[in-house]
């Protein structure tokens, strides 16, 4: 874990933004050569699904559990910038459970309207099976740009600001259209935008001319079980544990649930860097 | 399984279940049913002590029972017992814990201290960012009493009805032992306690000459990880779709968050015998 990761801690500023509104945007989260590099692979990545999918060059592209697919990725786990505000808004005990790459083309020439909105809080069955109000977080997704999304109408990012609290605001056959509050998140390239799992949001159609490029890293608690395979094991025997404990690995008995301090060196990392009162939110509950 | 359709949840017990955290089913396990279990338990007991080299007169807590006698798997889906389980929380279930305890007799002396309160699932209770009052379930347990407990110093399992919701156990003084609505649960050998995750409770010592036995079931949701690294893929050739599932099957990691048929036989089971009404949530 770099030691750069302490200039990066979650401000109070940030904490309340992301508490209110469910999402806190971080510009300047990846310089320019890194968000190259990222580019560079994850347009590997995605010509090769596309092939193997026979999808033509206007179809949206989604795939998931990408981390194991190029090191670079890879490098965004804990990545200084951002991790220290994960852990300032989840604690310690946390794992990546879901990973997705998003590319979004420009529109078929004539058929701009054809991707609907599909508003949606994520991780599924949990928002059905969780019968108490407001349903807790859970996971929190950090979303890079690789992409200027500066101007609406470029398969922006679409959210209702601090409807992370209202557990059924959409009814399942109103999620086509907008609501009311609707805004698209302007950001340009090379930010990541943190958002609350229970955070009403949508992609939306690109009328523009420039594909929008967005990696999505999703955190959980380490007591949920991932969404993807995490097809990532091919990493363990050459990173540091604090990254294996980030891909969902585990070494006691019940590592999950009742974690033992091998299990979660991430804990001890904050603890004996940022100070034990940084996770005593974790503690006290 | 059509014997499932005769011990559906009832509404009291569902009721029950949402306002006190518990309900008590009686005679879930026949006479022979427990003579049976006890056997399997006295087998399990014997290799767990010469394992952890244990010694007889202690509490005896080993998890993980699936593959330690057959009578154990034939536990996951009773039919007296598991059409209650997915009546209070649906279709998309595995089972995430299982555990046997044997209590012998005069295990501890009656220590004038408080006993070791707690909810079920230890970090989640922690790292769930919303109120005490407002957690969400997640799992439950089925408790199957071995052993007659109905009188109070069998080690019994103490309860305070009613705090699973209610944000907590609170003790009227300082010097209390126990809190506020605690009681001893007091059950006869076959019964069955179904309780709430949340519910608080606790163990209690065992001042009598009678060894208390208790076997725990956790049922949980498909996207919760088990409490142990409980990994059963290598009994799914042996196991109906049903109980295939309640091991743990899935066909990928989003099929425990967003299922495909394949990944939920229960719920066609359900949908087949109750209709479409009852798995509709």
């Amino acid at each position: 874990m770099d030691i750069a990761s302490l200039d990066y801690t979650l401000t109070e500023l940030e904490r309340i933004t992301f508490k209110e509104e469910g999402y806190l945007v971080v510009e300047e989260a990846l310089p320019p050569d890194v968000c190259d590099d990222l580019e560079e692979a994850a347009d590997k990545v995605g010509a090769g699904e596309r092939a193997a999918r026979g999808q033509t060059p206007y179809d949206r592209l989604s795939v998931m559990d990408f981390i194991g697919k190029d090191d670079r990725f890879l490098e965004l786990i804990d990545w200084p910038r951002i991790l220290p505000k994960v852990w300032g808004l989840m604690g310690w005990n946390i794992q990546i459970y879901h990973s997705h790459l998003v590319y979004s083309p420009p529109e078929e020439p004539g058929n701009v309207s054809s991707t609907k909105r599909g508003w949606h809080q994520d991780s599924g069955r949990p928002n059905v099976e969780m019968e108490s109000s407001p349903r807790p977080m859970l996971s929190l997704k950090v979303c890079y740009f690789l992409s200027d999304c500066m101007q609406d109408g470029m398969a922006n990012f679409y959210v209702v600001p601090g409807s992370h609290l209202k557990d059924d605001m959409i009814p399942r056959d109103q999620r086509q259209v907008d609501p009311d509050d609707a805004t698209p998140v302007l950001v340009p390239r090379g930010s990541a935008v943190f958002f609350d799992r229970r955070l009403w949001h949508t992609a939306s159609p690109n009328g523009s001319d420039v594909t929008r490029k967005a990696l999505f890293y999703g955190y959980s608690y380490r007591w949920l079980r991932p969404r993807d395979n995490m097809t990532v094991e091919h990493y363990f025997d050459r990173i540091d544990p604090i990254r294996k404990q980030l891909l969902g690995h585990t070494v006691t008995e019940k590592g999950y649930s009742s974690p033992m301090p091998e299990d979660v060196p991430l804990k001890a990392w904050i603890e004996e860097h940022q100070g034990v009162e940084a996770m005593a939110e974790w503690e006290q509950r | 399984m059509d014997v499932w359709k005769e011990h559906l949840l009832t509404a009291e017990e569902q009721k029950g279940f949402e306002t006190d955290g518990y309900f008590l089913v009686e005679n879930a396990l026949s006479a022979g049913h427990v003579v049976r279990l006890c056997e399997a338990m006295d087998r399990c007991e014997t290799e767990a002590r010469d394992a952890k080299g244990g010694e007889a007169e202690k509490r005896l807590n080993q998890h993980d029972l699936i593959e330690r006698d057959p009578s154990f798997m034939d536990m996951i889906d009773l039919p007296t017992t598991f059409p209650k389980v997915w009546g209070l929380m649906g279709w998309n279930i595995h089972l995430f814990h299982t555990q046997m305890v044997i209590t012998p007799p005069h295990t501890q002396e009656r220590i004038e201290k408080r006993l070791g309160w707690h909810q079920d699932n230890n970090r989640m209770n922690k790292d769930f960012e919303t109120s005490i009052m407002s957690h969400p379930r997640v799992s439950m347990k089925v408790a199957y009493f071995l052993s007659d407990t109905r009188e109070v110093g069998r080690a019994n399992f103490y309860i305070v009805p009613g705090s699973h919701i209610s944000g907590g156990v609170q003790f009227a003084n300082e010097d209390d032992l126990m809190p506020e609505g605690a009681l001893p649960t007091q059950v006869k050998p076959g019964d069955a306690l179904f309780f709430d995750r949340r519910l608080w409770h606790a163990a209690s010592a065992n001042v009598t000459d009678v060894e208390r036995r208790v076997l725990f079931y956790g049922y949980s949701y498909r996207w919760l990880q088990t409490k142990s690294n409980m990994d059963l893929a290598h009994l799914y050739d042996q196991a109906d779709p049903i109980r295939r599932q309640l091991l743990g099957h899935a066909t990928s990691g989003n099929g425990r968050f967003s299922p495909l048929e394949e990944d939920v036989p229960l719920r066609e089971w359900i949908r087949e015998n109750l209709g479409e009404e009852a798995v509709a949530a």
